[in-house]
C-alpha cells in the first residue's frame, strides 16, 4: 500500500493566490489576507507604542515595558553592532523593520491567519528596496560621490585587480544585495510554511485513515515541534533582516571600516 | 517596475503554468509599501520620541540619583572625618584638663600635707616641751624628797646629824650619774 497515496497535498496556488477582501482582484489596491497582515504590522506596533507612551513613573510597566524592551533590544543588539556611532537617526527605521517583519512572520502560527505575509515576495522586496535606497542615500549624504569610488574601488587592492573587483562589487552591492536581502527572508518563511503544511496535511490524512492512527505518535509531535521552531524562525528572520539592513547602513556611514 | 512585474505575471498565467511564488504581486507590493512607510513615519515622528524621551529621562534621573548618592557618601566621609577630628580634639582637651586638675590636686595635697606636717611638728614640739617641763618639775621635786630621805636615812644609819647642805652636792652627783 502506498502510504503517500492517502495524503492529498493542497495545490501551490493555495499559498500564492489570495482572493481580495476589499476592492476587485487584479487591481493595485486589491486588499487580501496578506495586505491585512501587513495592516496588522502597522496597527499592532502603533497600539503598543501609543499605550506604552501613556505610562509614567520611573519604573516602566505594562505596554511601556514592552515598547522600551523592543527599542532597547533593537538599539543594543542590532543598531549598536550594525551601525555603531551615529546610529540614532536610523533607530525608527530599524524598529519598524523588526516589528513589521516579525508580525508578518508570526502570523504563520496564529490560528485564522496561519500564513506568514513574508512568505510572499512583495513584502520582503519592498523592505529590501527601502534598505537598499537608505544605505545608498546614507553613503552619498555622508561621503558624497566618493562613496561610489570607495565601494567600487576598495583601497588596498592592486590596480590590476580592479578589472575583476569593481564589476563584482557593483553587482553584489548595488544589484544583487536587495534581492538577496529579500529572498533570504521570503524563502525562509515560505519553506517554513510549506513544512508546517506538510506536517499538518500528514496529521489530518493519517488521522482520517484509522489503520494508520498510530503514526500520529510521530507526526503530531513533529507538527507541534515545527510550530515551536517556526516561532523561533519568525523572530530570527526579523532579526537577521534588520541587522543586515543595519550593517549595510553602517557600511555606508563609515565606509573606511 | 510594478508594470514590468505585472507583465511577467501575465506571461506566466498565459503560459498556463502555476503562478511563480517568487514573482511579487503588485497589490501586495502597494499595500506593503503603504503600511510600511506609514509605520516608519509614525515610528519616527509619533511613536518613538516619547519612549526615547522617557528612557532618557529615566536614565538621567538614575544618573542624578547616583551622583547625589556619591556626593552624600563623600559628605558622609567628610563629616565622619570632621567628627573624628573633633572627637580627638575634645579627647586631647579633656586629657589636658584632667592632667591640669590632677597636677593642681597633687599640689594642693602637697601643700595641705606640708601644713599638717608643720602643725603636727609644732604640736609635738609643744607637747614635748610640756613633758620636759613636767618631768623637770617632777624630777626636782623628787630630788628634794630623795635628798631628805637619803640624809634622814644616813643620819639614822650613822647615828648623828648630817649637814643637809653639805650632802646635797653628793646626792645631786649621785642622781646625775644615773
Amino acid at each position: 500500500m502506498n502510504l503517500l497515496g492517502a495524503v492529498k497535498f493542497p495545490p501551490i496556488e493555495n499559498v500564492i493566490e489570495w482572493p481580495a477582501w476589499l476592492f476587485e482582484d487584479s487591481t493595485y489596491f486589491a486588499f487580501n489576507k496578506i495586505a491585512f497582515i501587513h495592516f496588522l504590522g502597522l496597527v499592532i506596533p502603533m497600539a503598543v507604542f501609543l499605550l506604552g507612551a501613556r505610562g509614567s513613573g520611573l519604573v516602566p510597566r505594562g505596554f511601556r515595558t514592552v515598547s522600551e524592551g523592543i527599542v532597547t533590544f533593537v538599539d543594543e543588539q542590532i543598531a549598536k553592532p550594525g551601525i555603531g556611532h551615529g546610529r540614532e537617526p536610523y533607530l525608527p527605521l530599524l524598529v519598524s523593520f523588526f516589528l513589521f517583519i516579525f508580525i508578518g512572520n508570526i502570523t504563520e502560527v496564529i490560528p485564522f491567519f496561519q500564513m506568514p505575509a513574508n512568505a510572499r515576495m512583495a513584502g520582503p522586496l519592498v523592505l529590501a528596496l527601502v534598505a537598499w535606497g537608505m544605505f545608498i542615500s546614507v553613503g552619498v549624504r555622508h561621503n558624497g560621490p566618493g562613496y561610489f569610488k570607495e565601494v567600487l574601488f576598495p583601497p588596498g587592492v592592486p590596480k590590476a585587480l580592479y578589472l575583476l573587483v569593481t564589476p563584482i562589487e557593483f553587482l553584489s552591492t548595488f544589484l544583487v544585495r536587495p534581492f538577496s536581502h529579500a529572498v533570504r527572508l521570503f524563502a525562509n518563511m515560505l519553506a517554513g510554511h510549506i513544512l508546517l503544511i506538510t506536517f499538518g496535511v500528514l496529521c489530518i490524512s493519517v488521522w482520517s485513515a484509522s489503520a494508520l492512527v498510530l503514526i500520529q505518535i510521530g507526526t503530531f509531535p513533529g507538527l507541534v515541534a515545527f510550530t515551536a521552531f517556526e516561532v523561533g524562525v519568525s523572530l530570527i528572520q526579523a532579526f537577521v533582516f534588520t541587522i543586515l539592513a543595519a550593517v549595510y547602513i553602517g557600511g555606508a556611514l563609515h565606509p573606511a571600516h | 517596475m510594478i508594470n514590468l512585474l505585472a507583465i511577467v505575471v501575465a506571461a506566466e498565467e498565459e503560459a498556463g503554468d502555476p503562478p511563480n511564488p517568487v514573482i511579487p504581486v503588485e497589490n501586495e507590493i502597494v499595500w506593503a509599501a503603504i503600511f510600511f512607510f506609514a509605520l516608519w513615519a509614525m515610528m519616527k515622528f509619533v511613536l518613538l520620541p516619547p519612549i526615547l524621551r522617557a528612557m532618557e529621562e529615566r536614565s538621567s534621573t538614575i544618573q542624578s540619583g547616583k551622583d547625589a548618592a556619591d556626593a552624600a557618601t563623600a559628605a558622609l566621609g567628610s563629616a565622619r572625618r570632621d567628627h573624628e577630628a573633633t572627637l580627638a580634639e575634645a579627647r586631647a582637651e579633656a586629657n589636658a584638663i584632667l592632667a591640669g586638675a590632677r597636677a593642681a590636686a597633687d599640689e594642693r595635697r602637697a601643700a595641705l600635707q606640708a601644713e599638717a606636717d608643720t602643725e603636727i611638728a609644732e604640736m609635738r614640739r609643744s607637747a614635748q616641751a610640756e613633758i620636759d617641763e613636767a618631768r623637770a618639775e617632777a624630777l626636782s621635786g623628787m630630788r628634794g624628797d630623795v635628798s631628805s630621805l637619803a640624809v634622814g636615812a644616813a643620819q639614822i644609819v650613822l647615828g648623828r646629824d648630817l649637814d643637809a647642805g653639805n650632802q646635797q652636792s653628793v646626792i645631786d652627783q649621785a642622781l646625775s650619774a644615773d
